[in-house]
């Protein structure tokens, strides 16, 4: 209910903006279900980098979860730890793009860290090994993750734009499902891709039981 | 073969007992070997979960230490960061904490970052040693895999040709950076240990490694070399899929029931077969005693029944031996021997009857040897017994050069006695006879009775010139009646002596001249005689006679010689008698005494009379011719008065030669007529009706019965020579001879005196009136030429002059 409504008010705030395209992207798994989670972002060809946003993404911890599971966010933008839970967590990553480690910490510390490096970091926490999230950084403020029913819509610019795909499961070593998309001024631009993914298991959130069986 | 009962039940016996026990044995050795067969299939299948139960507990074990590095901070940091250092070390105390031989690092795209069984000696110090290239790769990225999907992998695996139980556990920080591979190494240490601590029972266990081409490798195993190579060699035709099926492999001598097991492996792997084995043989070892001990058991209950049968066999048989020879002794003849069998049995009894049998089968042999040997009237030795005895004697005497004497008894008119008071009289009478007779002899002395009418006696000898005095008291006792049944009975009797040597050197000798003896004896008063050669006619040299005697009237060597019969009254010559002479060709001069009884009891007198009857007739009728007219007197015997053909062959005689019935005299004795009165007096009759001259000759010695004088057609008497002989010197004899005379004439017969051999009896007949005389007073008989001249010549010619008779 949160996260769809960020994505929503996230949505009308670029369909303010006049002269402004659309890509429609529905992503799928190879087997045909819609992906949720999916991070479709698209890359302009040229032009400046857009300044990352002042105001601090959040990734909170309630419930012994990572919320949301996947937090994409634009290059240079600070991300804050909220702990909602009664407990310490011990957030860390290891990712080549980030490692960092968020020792012990409350509800009541605040705690940022700036991701400067695109890629992925993957989220965990010492205490809690079930917990999984992943924070993915982009070079580009147009992006959008996908709903339950597989769909990102997001306004951008007019221009020309190399569109991609990430999910966390996603199997590398596939197939290039990048586009060349040119977004002309209140066009709508579709984004249909299928992707495979590692197992149906994974693309669970995390937390399940049989996770913490071992 | 096997003839014998006893063998043939021995052997019954004992092929019974070795089947059953055969049979026994090996139902037991097949029970046996099924239990053991099925115990092992059940042991093998229990085993195999056994491992099956260990792979999963040390993998737990390994998977739970694994788990625990995989997931500690620290060291996802080190791996995360690449801390290469921390990360070996920490790796290599984790093979040493789970005693895991082989602890491998890989990381993401199966890279291998680090791996303990690289370098035995890096091992051993320690130290994880890298896999030197940067793109050395795990082999199996299917357990990585599905370590990630599911926390871990578990599967055998062949690497660096070594079999592991090998364990894959994720390193998660938090998404998998890397995995942990922990290899427990199958080597015999694991196997070893398996078999030794987990199998409840002995069992051999192999693990083989095939790259594919079917070819298996040992990998270990607790079989010796030589067995787990050939294990393997045939472990490429086993259906695989068929694992839990138990076989039996032959390997070297021992037969192994096996469970053969494809254990799962991840694709690349080479396969691995694990064999889990029962030793049938091993198995069977503890039975090897009870197998051993069931077949000391069989021998030695073998032997008990091989001698045990042999003994009850014996027990059976034995018997049924002794009364087989028992029975082979009866047929032998032997009685005596009894079968002792002391049972209280069939075979006792049956041994039992056998005695009885034997005795009554000696008894009754017994009573039929006495009865053969005995008298049954007067229970004396009978003729076959004194024989024996006699002949037993004679070989005694002959030895000791002693004499015997054989004394044979006749009884006289024993045939009368028996038809006239009947045989039980005969008995008793002969009985008392014996009954005497024992008690006059000595006991060592032998009586038996030898014939109906004759009794025998075997006395040592007296010699031939003393009669024993024995004999007289035989006699003696014969002078009383003998009293039976109320009869008074006055018995005669008669006895002859025989001895050895003198007078036979054989028992039947000896008898038959004893018997001989007895005729001799009955010409005597007193009724005895000592055997003598002179008087036989039974002497073996008659007997030689005879055949002789047939010869003899064949050739010739018969003559008939003529003595003159006168007429008393004119004292000339009217007759003639022809009296038979044989002159033997080697003998001489046979009188006719020695032949004419023996030609009697031959049959041959028929065949004399008839030469007799033709030459005397041929002779009658030739000097008849020649002028000599006179009879001629012919002898017939008994035999002749038997034959019916006498009148008719007289008749063609008399027709042959031309001669007269009247000129023929037929001289017969009154015995002689007395053998067949009937027959005779048909025969004489017949010759009286054809006008012969019958006389009866002899007369006054035998019957001379008046009864028979009177009815026998006879004309003539011929008065005894034994009466006429001493007829001038015997009273007695000239009133015998005188009243024959008289008698003779009474009847109307004519008399003529035989034995005339001086003047004086001739002149007393005469005066008697007797009409004819015969004797050497007149003449000798001579044969017939000199009859011819004295006929013509001699004072008693009737053609001289009767005045010189008185000369």
């Amino acid at each position: 209910m949160v996260r769809f409504g960020s994505v929503f008010l996230l949505a009308l705030s670029w369909l303010s903006a006049a002269s402004a395209g659309t890509i429609n992207a529905q992503i799928n798994s190879d087997t045909g279900v819609a992906v949720a989670n999916a991070v479709v972002y698209a890359v302009p060809a040229a032009g400046q980098p857009q300044p990352a946003p002042s105001k601090p993404a959040l990734m909170a911890q309630e419930n012994q979860q990572f919320d949301p599971y996947v937090l994409p966010v634009q290059v240079g933008t600070a991300v804050e730890f909220p702990n909602h839970d009664s407990f310490r967590h011990h957030v860390y990553s290891f990712s080549s793009s980030k490692p960092f480690e968020l020792k012990l910490f409350g509800g009541t510390e605040r705690q940022v860290v700036t991701f400067e490096k695109e890629g992925v970091v993957a989220l965990g926490c010492n205490i809690h090994d079930n917990m999984l999230g992943y924070i993915f950084v982009v070079p580009t403020p147009y992006f959008a993750k996908t709903g339950e029913n597989g769909k990102a819509v997001f306004n951008l610019p007019a221009g020309a734009y190399t569109v991609k795909v990430w999910h966390p499961t996603q199997k590398s070593g596939g197939a290039d499902t990048s586009a060349m998309l040119n977004i002309s001024a209140d066009g709508a631009s579709d984004y249909k891709v299928a992707i495979a993914l590692k197992s149906e298991r994974k693309a669970k959130k995390p937390g399940a039981k049989d996770e913490t069986e071992y | 073969m096997f003839k014998r009962f006893q063998t043939k039940l021995v052997l019954f016996f004992v092929a019974l007992f070795a089947v059953v026990q055969a049979f026994s044995y090996f139902t037991v050795e097949s029970t046996v070997r099924g239990s053991i067969l099925s115990e092992a299939r059940n042991q093998l299948s229990k085993a195999f979960e056994v491992f099956a139960n260990n792979v999963e507990d040390t993998t737990a074990a390994v998977a739970e230490g694994s788990t625990i590095l995989a997931t500690d901070f620290g060291f996802r940091q080190a791996v995360a960061t690449k801390d290469r250092p921390t990360i070996m070390s920490a790796l290599n105390n984790l093979g040493k904490r789970i005693n895991a031989d082989r602890v491998i690092l890989v990381g993401i795209d199966n890279v291998v970052i680090g791996d303990t069984g690289m370098a035995s000696d890096a091992a051993a110090s320690g130290n994880i040693v890298t896999m030197g290239t940067a793109d050395a790769k795990f082999p199996f990225p299917e357990m990585i895999s599905q370590a990630d999907d599911e926390g871990r992998a578990v599967a055998i695996t062949v690497m660096d040709q070594q079999i592991y139980q090998t364990v894959v556990v994720p390193i998660r920080a938090p998404v998998t950076i890397a995995s942990i591979v922990i290899g427990i190494e199958i080597n015999n240490a694991y196997v070893r240990k398996l078999v030794d601590k987990k199998f409840t029972v002995p069992l051999d266990i192999t693990f083989a490694r095939s790259d594919g081409d079917n070819i298996w490798t040992v990998g270990t195993t607790t079989l010796k070399q030589d067995m787990a190579k050939q294990l393997v060699g045939v472990l490429g035709s086993f259906n695989a899929k068929m694992s839990d099926a138990a076989r039996t492999i032959r390997l070297g001598d021992g037969d192994f029931v096996s469970l053969v097991s494809t254990l799962a492996t991840p694709p690349n792997s080479p396969k691995v077969d694990a064999v889990i084995q029962y030793s049938l043989d091993a198995s069977l070892l503890p039975f090897d005693m009870l197998f051993v001990t069931l077949i000391g058991l069989t021998a030695l209950t073998l032997a008990v029944t091989l001698i045990g049968s042999f003994v009850i066999a014996g027990g059976v048989s034995k018997p049924i031996r002794l009364l087989d020879t028992a029975a082979q002794r009866i047929k032998s003849g032997n009685y005596t021997e009894k079968v002792t069998l002391a049972q209280k049995d069939e075979f006792g009894r049956l041994s039992d009857t056998f005695n009885q049998m034997m005795d009554g089968i000696a008894q009754r042999e017994a009573k039929i040897e006495y009865q053969s040997l005995h008298d049954p009237a007067t229970e004396l030795p009978n003729r076959l017994s004194f024989e024996r005895k006699l002949s037993t004697a004679i070989s005694e005497a002959e030895a000791s050069q002693q004499a015997l004497s054989v004394y044979l008894v006749q009884i006289g008119r024993f045939s009368e006695i028996n038809n006239t008071l009947g045989h039980d009289v005969g008995d008793q009478m002969v009985r008392k006879i014996g009954e005497n007779l024992q008690r006059i002899i000595k006991q060592s002395d032998v009586v038996s009775r030898h014939s109906s009418s004759m009794f025998a006696l075997l006395l040592p000898g007296a010699g031939t010139n003393n009669v024993n005095p024995i004999v007289e008291r035989i006699l003696e006792s014969f002078d009383e009646p003998i009293s039976v049944g109320g009869n008074t009975v006055d018995v005669t009797a008669w006895i002859g002596e025989a001895c050895y040597p003198e007078h036979g050197l054989n028992a039947r000798m000896l008898l038959q001249r004893a018997d001989t003896a007895i005729f001799e004896a009955k010409k005597t008063s007193r009724h005895y005689a000592l055997y003598n050669a002179q008087l036989d006619p039974y002497k073996p040299e008659r007997l030689s006679m005879m055949g002789e005697l047939r010869a003899g009237i064949d050739r010739g060597e018969f003559r008939l010689y003529y003595q003159p019969k006168i007429d008393i009254a004119s004292e000339k010559i009217t007759a003639a008698e022809a009296l038979i002479r044989w002159i033997h060709p080697v003998r001489g001069f046979m009188p006719p005494d020695d032949f004419i009884p023996l030609a009697e009891q031959t049959g041959n007198i028929q065949r004399l009379t008839s030469w007799a009857l033709d030459t005397a007739i041929a002779q009658v009728a030739a000097w008849k011719a020649k002028g000599i007219d006179i009879k001629v007197a012919i002898n017939l015997s008994a035999r002749d008065l038997n034959n019916r053909n006498l009148p008719l062959e007289v008749a063609g005689l008399l027709t042959k030669h031309g001669a007269e019935i009247k000129q023929l005299i037929l001289e017969i004795t009154e015995s002689a007529v007395m053998e067949d009165p009937k027959q005779s007096m048909e025969v004489l009759s017949a010759l009286n009706a054809m006008g012969a001259i019958l006389s009866i000759d002899d007369y006054g010695t035998g019957y001379s019965s008046m009864s028979y004088l009177k009815s026998l057609p006879v004309q003539e008497i011929k008065i005894d020579k034994s009466f006429v002989l001493k007829l001038s010197s015997n009273k007695g004899d000239e009133i015998l001879v005188r009243s024959t005379i008289d008698l003779g004439h009474n009847l109307g017969l004519k008399v003529t005196a035989e034995g005339v051999e001086d003047r004086a009896a001739l002149d007393i007949l005469k005066s008697f009136g007797c009409e004819t005389g015969q004797g050497y007073h007149v003449s000798k008989p001579v044969p017939a030429a000199d009859f011819e001249k004295f006929f013509l010549t001699s004072r008693w010619s009737p053609t001289s002059q009767p005045t010189q008779a008185a000369q």
